[in-house]
């Protein structure tokens, strides 16, 4: 009995921190904190909004500038402009709070916890660059539905750190009251958005100088959450210009040098920096390829060659490698639920592949360029933004369209999953966020992608296309040799040619007389 | 036409020596009067019937035989079910050359291998296995073309005179095949502009010197080297314009046909019907060109040099300047 009672609480004592470990990484994964929802970039939501959606909000940039992708935290989406950082209601496309912002690219930002338990919000911003046509640091955009007046909180104005100098920034703000924390200069320009994992900050750079011309270095910092101070630094051999993926003690960096032309990948160690397994080296005619994706001990990335590979994530080792149809954008990463790996390549091919071998298990052909969206699976669909404004929906298991919203200006880009919402950028003229709920009464589509050979339909189009051409060319055909002759019994055909052989020997016979 | 009233295949036609001499002599007194270049884009009389009336008879001699419009409209489906069974996903309107005349048809295949199996092994196996196919093919309507052109019918002796052609068209094929690995490493050396101007350059003449070979095996019954060299010395004979013959089926098979085809960008397995009337139309089009060629090739064999006209002038000078000395 003793023994049971002491197997009991001993069970209690390891298994209560583990569960409430597991329901803090469960919490975690509600709220889409950063760039695919977590730092391994998996995009996966068990329990996201299910097709079909009705739009819920939009948001239009302000002055027609573009903004970055969103992360959402409880009930605000935080979205990056280029004059400032929004907090956005999520359940009604209203700017809560504005942060100003000196400039630079946009890039998604992430939402962390320090070690006091506060929510931080660390974003990258400058160096600033004249944007024709940008409305002056005050101005608000309001949501469509309702469009009222943001109310801009009280914030601090950004230093000058990031105006003077050529190099951006990372700047993190508490969540709660919007109050600058810290803020760190980098050594380059950073496009490579935020990731945070524990307590600690993940960006990367390109070398200064190489706005114009494409950068052949760059690094990757490691920098406390807490007071911004670097941890680490490396050298990756190219800019660091993709999101970085954290997982397994790890942080995993895509880098292109264009010079060469080659992608390198690398890992670190996430805590100490030094390097966990030697980089990889993709010799490929460009550098196009996706941002990297952690899970399940391996990490996937999609490249230049017009494969998806899996690296074991301990060693780089390649497990699997597949051929898709086309390359894929910078500006998208892959999705990951633990038993598959969802790609989207630039030509609009979708793809769900086994994890453990890279089989194909569905692919389906939007025939529409994905050129920033990242594919994300929410419940048992899979969701794209394509470049023609519309948002699809694929079942992870059919492989089969169920949803496509109506085609606007503009595309959508990097999608985020709050709760019962999905919020897509918009870029284009229309630029902003648009945002979908789930709509009780759409209808579901059921259809297969069009890669699929349908024997039925393509034999009997060609059939009509055969009996059409086929017989108004032999109808040509006999009319024709009806006023001509056939073709070939003619005589006339080799008279002809043996008068064209005469008259060009004849044309030399005077000159020859003459010669003679 | 009856069996028995069947002309017999035209025997090759060496071309008379003291005539052959006339011109030789006249090339070399009086060269101001052919200027490099003028048997390429300069009209002129010529022994090489004009392209227009080329065309014409090559059309007509496809249009008014079931046989040859029945491959091209069999073949596109044949290519299309085969690129499919083995896992192929891509763009239907790229089957609009798939009879193409090489090198634009290598173009075809090395498209479809790439975008099939990526670059490597099995591309190259892949490249090897549609040459082949490609030139039999091809050597069988060379065959049935020739004797469309000849007798106005098909027959097995068509057909048996263009399998004697396999390997001269899969060198052609071969040639062709190089000939785009080698401008695809070097031309990019020479920039964006000037690169893409020699590449098109290089495909316009790979049909320019061996667009004739393939009937020139069929009519002369010769080896690969000798019809792809007679190929090459009818192109080069003086006002046949056939520099602008080449690039007119270049403009029409590539910019006109690819750019034109519907649903151009999609990717389905699924041609639509006005995808598959203009594939096939597009097929019918590429075998009258084929056509074409062999009209132009039976309209100049006659006046085809029967060795190099450098060499021959190397040969002749001594001879020459010994009959001058004479006189």
């Amino acid at each position: 009995m003793r023994a049971l009672l002491a197997s009991a609480s001993m069970l209690v004592l390891l298994g209560v921190p583990q569960l409430v470990q597991g329901s803090a990484t469960a919490q975690e994964s509600t709220a889409w904190s950063q760039y695919q929802g977590d730092p391994a970039h998996t995009g996966y939501a068990p329990d996201g909004p299910q097709p079909p959606f009705r739009v819920r909000w939009t948001l239009p940039a302000p002055a027609g500038i573009a903004l970055s992708g969103a992360v959402v935290e409880g009930n605000i989406a935080v979205t990056v402009g280029e004059e400032a950082v929004y907090g956005v209601d999520v359940a009604t496309g209203q700017v809560a709070w504005q942060i100003p912002r000196a400039g630079g690219r946009l890039s998604i930002p992430a939402i962390g916890t320090d070690t006091a338990g506060k929510r931080v919000l660390v974003y990258v911003e400058g160096p600033a660059t004249a944007v024709p046509g940008a409305s002056s640091p005050g101005a608000s955009p309001t949501s469509s539905p309702s469009p009222t007046e943001a109310t801009a909180s009280p914030s601090p104005s950004p230093s000058t750190a990031g105006d003077e100098t050529n190099v951006s920034s990372v700047v993190a703000v508490a969540l709660g009251n919007q109050k600058e924390l810290w803020r760190t200069p980098l050594e380059g320009l950073s496009r490579s958005g935020v990731t945070i994992e524990g307590g600690s900050v993940y960006v990367g750079d390109q070398e200064v100088g190489a706005q114009d011309v494409e950068a052949s270095s760059g690094r990757v910092y490691a920098l406390s959450l807490d007071d911004g101070s670097i941890i680490w630094k490396q050298e990756v051999g190219g800019r660091a210009d993709t999101s970085i993926a954290v997982a397994d003690g790890n942080a995993y960096v895509v880098a292109r040098d264009s010079q060469t032309p080659r992608v390198i990948i690398a890992a670190f160690d996430a805590a100490t920096g030094e390097r966990s397994w030697s980089p990889l080296s993709l010799q490929v005619s460009s550098t196009a390829g996706s941002a990297p994706t952690a899970g399940g001990g391996s990490l996937f990335l999609g490249s230049a060659d017009r494969r998806l590979r899996a690296l074991d994530a301990s060693n780089g080792a390649e497990r699997w490698s597949a051929l898709v149809l086309s390359v894929f954008s910078p500006a998208t990463a892959l999705a990951f639920d633990g038993s598959s790996v969802y790609a989207a390549d630039v030509s609009g091919g979708l793809y769900a592949l086994d994890v453990a071998d890279g089989a194909r298990r569905w692919s389906f052909h939007v025939n529409e360029t994905v050129l920033r969206s990242a594919p994300v699976v929410s419940g048992s669909s899979m969701l794209v933004g394509l470049a023609n404004g519309s948002m699809v929906a694929i079942d992870i298991q059919t492989g089969h369209l169920v949803w496509r919203s109506p085609v606007t200006p503009g595309l959508i880009g990097s999608i985020a999953l709050a709760g019962d919402t999905v919020i897509a950028v918009k870029g284009g003229r229309n630029a902003g966020l648009i945002a979908f709920e789930h709509d009780p009464d759409g209808t579901l589509l059921d259809e297969p992608s069009p890669t699929r050979f349908e024997a039925a339909t393509s034999l009997s189009r060609w059939l009509i296309a055969a009996v059409l051409v086929f017989g108004i060319a032999l109808a040509l055909g006999v009319l024709a040799g009806r006023r001509f002759g056939r073709s070939g019994e003619t005589d006339d055909a080799e008279v002809d040619v043996d008068e064209d052989v005469d008259a060009y020997e004849d044309e030399d016979a005077p000159d020859d007389e003459e010669d003679r | 036409m009856t069996a028995k009233k069947r002309r017999r295949p035209q025997r090759p036609r060496p071309a008379p020596e003291p005539e052959t001499t006339q011109v030789e002599e006249q090339e070399e007194q009086t060269p101001q009067r052919r200027p490099f270049g003028s048997g390429l884009l300069a009209g002129g009389p010529s022994p090489m019937p004009p392209i227009g009336r080329s065309l014409g008879n090559g059309l007509l001699a496809v249009v008014s035989s079931p046989i040859l419009l029945a491959i091209a409209v069999v073949v596109p489906l044949l290519a299309w079910l085969a690129l499919l069974a083995i896992g192929f996903e891509g763009r239907p309107s790229l089957l609009v050359d798939v009879l193409a005349l090489p090198p634009i048809s290598t173009y075809f295949d090395l498209g479809t291998g790439e975008s099939l199996l990526s670059l490597g092994p099995a591309f190259l196996v892949f490249i090897g296995i549609a040459l082949l196919i490609r030139s039999l093919l091809y050597a069988l309507l060379a065959g049935m073309i020739v004797e469309t052109l000849e007798d106005g019918r098909i027959s097995r002796w068509g057909l048996l005179r263009g399998v004697s052609a396999i390997p001269t068209v899969l060198a052609v094929n071969l040639l062709s095949f190089s000939l785009i690995l080698a401008s695809n490493v070097i031309f990019p050396i020479l920039g964006p502009g000037i690169g893409l101007l020699a590449a098109i350059g290089s495909l316009v003449g790979g049909l320019f010197f061996l667009g004739f070979a393939p009937t020139a095996a069929v009519r002369q019954q010769r080896g690969a080297v000798e019809s792809i060299r007679r190929s090459g010395r009818a192109a080069m004979l003086p006002g046949s314009r056939h520099v602008l013959f080449c690039a007119l089926y270049f403009f029409v098979a590539l910019p006109v046909v690819v750019g034109l085809a519907p649903g151009g960008s999609q990717v389905t397995a699924n041609p639509t019907l006005s995808g598959w009337i203009f594939i096939l139309a597009a097929s019918v089009l590429h075998l009258a060109f084929m056509a074409a060629l062999a009209f132009r090739w039976i309209g100049v064999e006659p006046a085809v040099p029967e060795e190099p006209v450098r060499r021959r002038q190397a040969q002749r000078r001594p001879l020459a300047s010994r009959q001058r000395g004479r006189r």
